[in-house]
């Protein structure tokens, strides 16, 4: 083959432009895209290494805040542990406080109600017995036991001490002109003692005075005398209900 | 003098008790006698009986019963203590030696009876197995203990501004017909289920007035856990001077129990009257209005004997509502300005607040609990805190209010609250409110909730409120964040029918 030197350089010429068209055209956007993916795969290293490395320190504060927050919960455990013993010890306290107090109260109840009711009881027992002695009494009063009551008065009345005889007296004098006492029998009693009872109340009085007899059974046996302001008892009944206001008094 | 004796040896009547049985003898003994001389109004003038005692108790030949009022060189006044007219002059007159008593316990719950404890409800008489001295002395202070727990009246005043604790004595004072017994009336009938034992004593007033009362009481079953002690205005001034202290005596015996009791005198002016006129009757020496000396220690006596004891003394308590009655509002007379002392506080009716419509007609400003306050709960307590100083200040704002000024945002608004708080403050008679009510109207215009609704609605919306808190199970310790929820969710539902 005989070398043409024209075509030659038009062979070359023809490759160069074909060089030129496939670096414009194929090796400068292939070289364009690897390098943008380089650039990617680079930036995608990089930010995988940041992520890693965050994550890295984000494992690290997890962890950190992890034994922080269990350090956390152990304290508040502990804590509210504490606490719960207190609150219980001091509720315990305060139910033993309420608990004592209410005892207390009702021991101070129960003692109120039992000496109400023993009081009560005594009322009544009292009431009852005196009520029962009064009932014998009467079946067993008759008028020999007024006339030897009224004999029994007679000379209680002369034997009166000093005080009670000036009392008596001083109740006498009191006494208008006129006026009377008043002599009060279980039952009738006889002129002869009637006599005898006004003779002594008038020595006792030291004053001459009238008397008025009357009867009243509810005297049981006994008589009472009123001689101005005052009264001389010496009959059944009074002395029961004497000794009932003792034992009210006592109560 | 000593007049009795027991085989010549003179016996005092407190020794009487120590009679030696060994020593005994049947045999004549002397006693006194005294003669009535005279006899009216309710009294008794006897000669003779020179040993008699004060507040002893004296008979008479026909059955009747006498208390030795007063005692004089030659003469003592005695009250009568029964209404029989067989009392004549010259009649005679024994000692008994005994103290006024008075039936108490269990069986006077839901009884009308008088100051001796007869029955006046027509039922058949008491089955006293106890009896309690009419005059007896307060409790040492010993045995005496703080006021620690409240005592809820159901209005909605006393109770958030006016607190009264168990053992307080707080005044009700006011011109007539202000509402003093409807309030009293109102603390009665809220003590329901909460364990209070009631004891109800009108003196001197009408008959009229003593059967509302009662069926009042009744028809709002309250009757079962009261007394109603009365005292008539026809009654003998003796029964208007006792029955105060019966009673108390009633009370009395509940608080030594350990029982909380709640007393109310309604009202005590009358009862210084008839204490005056039988004063007068008995010739003592008047002194100011009239009265005799000793009239504040009468009033003194009674209320002291109101307390709390301590738990070794049982615990109870006895609060006690005395009610005095001021003639044009004027509180510096005699009788209102010794209670006003001897109390712990007071509730002052003011009648320009009735007649404005302001019901109940209490004055905010002049009353005062000077020792509630201490056994207020705390979330009432604190809800309450400030409204009692907001609305005097609004009062003080109204006031000027009137000028028809030109007012800032600020005042307005204050005014606008104020209105609203009065409106809600209203409440009627005999509608007494639980605390958990209480709590929900401070927290309700203490947060705002009710701002921007009118005053007249947002009682009426409160009133819806009140009618749902028994059966939301809302109590006075559930968190205040509980309430706000439950509060603003009832009144939004209330806001629905509006809308």
């Amino acid at each position: 083959m005989q070398l043409d030197w024209t075509t030659f350089i038009l062979e070359i010429l023809n490759f160069l432009v074909l060089i030129w068209i496939l670096q414009r055209f194929l090796y400068r956007p292939v070289l364009d895209l690897l390098v943008a993916r380089q650039q990617k795969i680079g930036e995608q290293s990089a930010q995988a290494q940041a992520m890693r490395d965050e994550a890295e320190t984000l494992r690290r504060q997890y962890e950190s805040r992890l034994a922080d927050w269990r350090q956390e919960c152990e304290n508040s455990r502990r804590q509210l542990t504490e606490e719960l013993a207190l609150l219980k010890t001091q509720e315990m306290a305060n139910i033993k406080q309420a608990l004592a107090g209410e005892e207390e109260k009702m021991q101070v109840r129960n003692a109120t109600l039992l000496a109400a009711r023993e009081a009560e009881l005594l009322r009544s027992a009292t009431g009852q017995a005196y009520d029962e002695a009064a009932a014998m009494l009467k079946r067993l009063a008759s008028k020999e036991l007024t006339e030897r009551i009224a004999g029994l008065f007679l000379e209680d009345l002369a034997a009166l001490p000093e005080n009670e005889r000036g009392a008596l007296s001083k109740a006498g004098k009191a006494l208008p002109e006129n006026a009377s006492m008043t002599v009060v029998s279980a039952h009738p009693l006889d002129p002869t003692l009637r006599a005898a009872i006004e003779t002594g109340l008038s020595a006792a009085a030291g004053k001459t005075l009238q008397a008025a007899f009357t009867e009243d059974p509810m005297l049981i046996a006994g008589l009472c005398a009123i001689v101005g302001e005052c009264q001389l008892h010496v009959n059944l009944a009074d002395e029961l209900a004497f000794f009932k206001r003792q034992t009210d008094h006592a109560r | 003098m000593n007049w009795r004796f027991l085989n010549g040896k003179p016996i005092m009547p407190d020794k009487l008790a120590a009679v030696n049985l060994q020593d005994y003898r049947f045999g004549l003994r002397l006693s006194e006698r005294g003669s009535v001389a005279g006899i009216g109004d309710g009294i008794a003038l006897i000669r003779g009986l020179p040993t008699a005692r004060l507040d002893e108790l004296i008979s008479f030949d026909d059955g009747s019963t006498g208390l030795v009022f007063q005692l004089a060189k030659d003469m003592l006044g005695a009250i009568l203590l029964s209404q029989s007219q067989g009392v004549t002059a010259g009649m005679s007159v024994q000692h008994t030696g005994r103290k006024l008593e008075i039936g108490v316990g269990e069986v006077l719950l839901g009884r009308v009876v008088d100051p001796l404890g007869k029955p006046l409800d027509g039922l058949p008489d008491p089955d006293f197995s106890q009896f309690n001295p009419l005059e007896a002395a307060a409790p040492p202070i010993i045995e005496r203990d703080f006021v620690k727990d409240p005592l809820y009246t159901g209005n909605k005043i006393v109770d958030a501004l006016i607190p009264i604790g168990k053992g307080q004595r707080q005044l009700i004072i006011g011109d007539d017909g202000t509402g003093k017994s409807t309030l009293a009336l109102d603390a009665v009938i809220n003590q329901k289920g909460r364990d209070v034992r009631c004891i109800f004593v009108l003196i001197g007033q009408p008959r009229s007035s003593v059967a509302g009362t009662i069926e009042t009481l009744r028809a709002a079953g309250a009757l079962d856990y009261t007394v109603v002690v009365v005292a008539e205005a026809n009654a003998l001034p003796g029964f208007r001077y006792l029955a105060p202290f019966a009673g108390c005596a009633i009370a009395e015996h509940w608080m030594r129990l350990g029982r909380d009791t709640l007393v109310v005198y309604d009202d005590l002016t009358r009862h210084a009257q008839s204490y005056r006129e039988l004063s007068l009757l008995l010739q003592r020496p008047p002194g100011r209005e009239a009265y005799p000396g000793d009239i504040f220690y009468l009033h003194s006596r009674l209320l002291e004997r109101s307390t709390v004891l301590g738990l070794s003394s049982g615990g109870g308590s006895m609060t006690a509502l005395p009610i005095i009655e001021t003639r044009q509002g004027e509180l510096s007379a005699y009788i209102p300005t010794n209670l006003i002392s001897i109390t712990d506080g007071q509730i002052y009716f003011e009648s320009k607040l009735f007649a404005a419509g302001f019901l109940p007609a209490i004055d905010i400003g002049r009353s005062v609990s000077r020792i509630g306050g201490k056994a207020q709960h705390e979330a009432i307590k604190a809800a309450s805190a400030r409204i009692r100083l907001d609305y005097l200040q609004f009062l003080e704002l109204e006031l000027f209010a009137r000028f028809g000024a030109r007012l800032e945002a600020g005042v307005e608004e204050k005014l606008r609250h104020g209105r609203l708080l009065r409106e809600i403050l209203k409440q009627d008679r005999l509608e007494p409110l639980s605390e958990q009510a209480h709590l929900a109207w401070l927290l309700a215009y203490g947060e705002g909730l009710l701002n921007g609704i009118p005053p007249e609605q947002a009682a009426k919306r409160l009133h819806r409120v009140f009618e749902q808190l028994p059966d939301s199970g809302l109590k006075l310790e559930t968190p205040k964040p509980k309430w706000l929820v439950k509060l603003k969710s009832w009144l939004s539902e209330a806001h629905e029918p509006a809308a």
